[in-house]
């Protein structure tokens, strides 16, 4: 007679739910690294022991804030890519007992036009710019140099370059919307190839020319181009 | 669905009810929700809920080019509320930062650079309450194509009475107008996580512009606090 016993019945699930798992690590976890999200694949963010976070997102975020971030358009609350900035909207901070917006608790002159683009400013812009389109940018990121796109795309149809049928940067609603190339509620923000355009290209493309650009291109702004 | 249900128009009669009925209802009924939108959804609510904001006229003022600065004009003179001159940009200009007692400005001049080219496209100047507007166009010649740069030349405190070409004064505003007629929409009460504050003449906020005369009430550029509205709570300043 075999005794069958409740702590034998109480291990068996067990052994059962560690084999399950076991096999799951085995076959479905890891079998498609295709699936998982690879960090290289994204466009720089930054840090830097002195400069802190988003050093190298700083320079685009710039741009997109003087260009588009207005309080009337990507600058609105309501607006799904929001994009926060010194000189327009500000993230919603919370006072101290966390129930009411701050009034410069937190950061000194924190108001549209007062204190520089913090550092949660610039990781929520950074969040708009890669969800917008966030698989086609991984497929552009660091796949081409400015030349290369420029040699390859003119006349091409997106989404595909009929050399590599591979994704290309001119093909993403962020680099068409502010050419008008795609409807854009506002307007024309530059042509293809000024400064804000390769500001903005280059850095998806992994090029490290994009700061220049950037830079240039905010001079302009404030110049009054 | 049963077939046995209550009839109602045989009010206690148990018994099958004519299939029919049941769909001629349901088409009623289909029919009744689509056209209710249709009846009351043609409206604008957010402009609707905007203008409802903004409180009744200043039976001292009047309805002219003064009245109600502060406000965002373009809200009744747009497309949708068609107040007359239709606007495609208007606001106000003040002297200091005050909320709710700011100082009208006169005599600033306004230019707005548009994306039709480099020079100014248009060039205004402010009236006594500091209000301001550009009559919209269809024109190519004179229409505004967003965005736009603007800057304003303020006039020295003691000239504020004299129309000058070219007022001393030179501010540039820090980013572009992107859609927005209505100045005040974002230029609206204290400098606040959702608005630079007013339009004003004093960046370094040390001089003192005149109040307006009060012969002329007309001048006051007295401001109701819309923007305090409970309507707009969540993005006004406590």
């Amino acid at each position: 007679m075999v005794a069958i016993s409740y702590r034998r019945g109480f291990r068996s699930p067990l052994i059962a739910a560690a084999l399950g798992a076991l096999a799951a690590l085995t076959l479905g976890c890891v079998g498609d690294p295709g699936s998982q999200v690879n960090f290289d694949k994204t466009p720089r963010f930054g840090f830097d022991a002195d400069l802190g976070l988003g050093v190298d997102f700083r320079p685009v975020s710039t741009v997109l804030e003087r260009r588009c971030g207005n309080l009337d358009c990507h600058g609105s609350q309501y607006r799904a890519m929001k994009i926060y900035g010194k000189y327009g909207l500000r993230r919603l901070e919370l006072d101290k007992e966390g129930f009411k917006m701050t009034t410069g608790m937190e950061y000194d002159s924190y108001y549209s036009g007062g204190t520089e683009t913090t550092i949660a400013e610039l990781s929520d812009n950074y969040d708009s710019v890669i969800s917008l389109e966030p698989v086609l940018l991984q497929e552009v990121f660091g796949r081409k140099t400015k030349a290369e796109v420029a040699a390859t795309v003119d006349g091409i149809p997106c989404p595909y370059s009929s050399s590599s049928k591979t994704m290309d940067v001119e093909c993403l609603t962020l680099i068409r919307k502010p050419r008008l190339q795609e409807k854009h509620k506002g307007g024309k923000i530059w042509e293809r190839g000024a400064k804000g355009d390769n500001c903005l290209t280059l850095w998806i493309l992994n090029n490290a020319g994009y700061a220049d650009e950037c830079a240039t291109d905010i001079a302009n702004f404030n110049g009054g181009n | 669905m049963s077939l046995f249900s209550v009839n109602p128009d045989r009010a206690g009669v148990v018994g099958p009810v004519k299939p029919h009925r049941v769909r001629n209802s349901g088409l009623l009924i289909a029919l009744a929700c689509a056209l209710l939108p249709v009846l009351t959804g043609c409206g604008n609510p957010a402009i609707d809920s905007l203008v409802a904001t903004l409180g009744p006229e200043d039976s001292k003022v009047g309805v002219n080019v003064n009245h109600r600065p502060g406000q965002p004009c373009v809200a009744c003179h747009g497309p949708y509320y068609g107040a007359s001159p239709r606007m495609s940009i208007a606001g106000t200009v003040f002297g200091n930062p005050n909320a709710t007692e700011p100082t009208p400005v006169q005599n600033v001049r306004i230019r707005l650079f548009d994306t039709a080219g480099t020079a100014a496209r248009l060039s205004i100047f402010s009236e006594c309450s500091g209000n301001f507007f550009v009559n919209y166009s269809d024109d190519n010649d004179t229409a505004l194509f967003f965005p736009l740069a603007v800057r304003i030349d303020c006039p020295e405190p003691e000239n504020v009475g004299k129309r000058d070409n070219d007022p001393p004064i030179h501010l540039a505003m820090q980013s572009r107008v992107s859609r927005e007629g209505s100045c005040n929409a974002c230029h609206r009460g204290n400098r606040f996580q959702n608005s630079p504050g007013w339009v004003i003449c004093d960046a370094s906020e040390m001089t003192q512009y005149p109040k307006p005369s009060a012969q002329n009430p007309q001048c006051s550029g007295k401001v109701f606090p819309w923007w305090q509205s409970p309507t707009d709570a969540g993005s006004a300043p406590p």
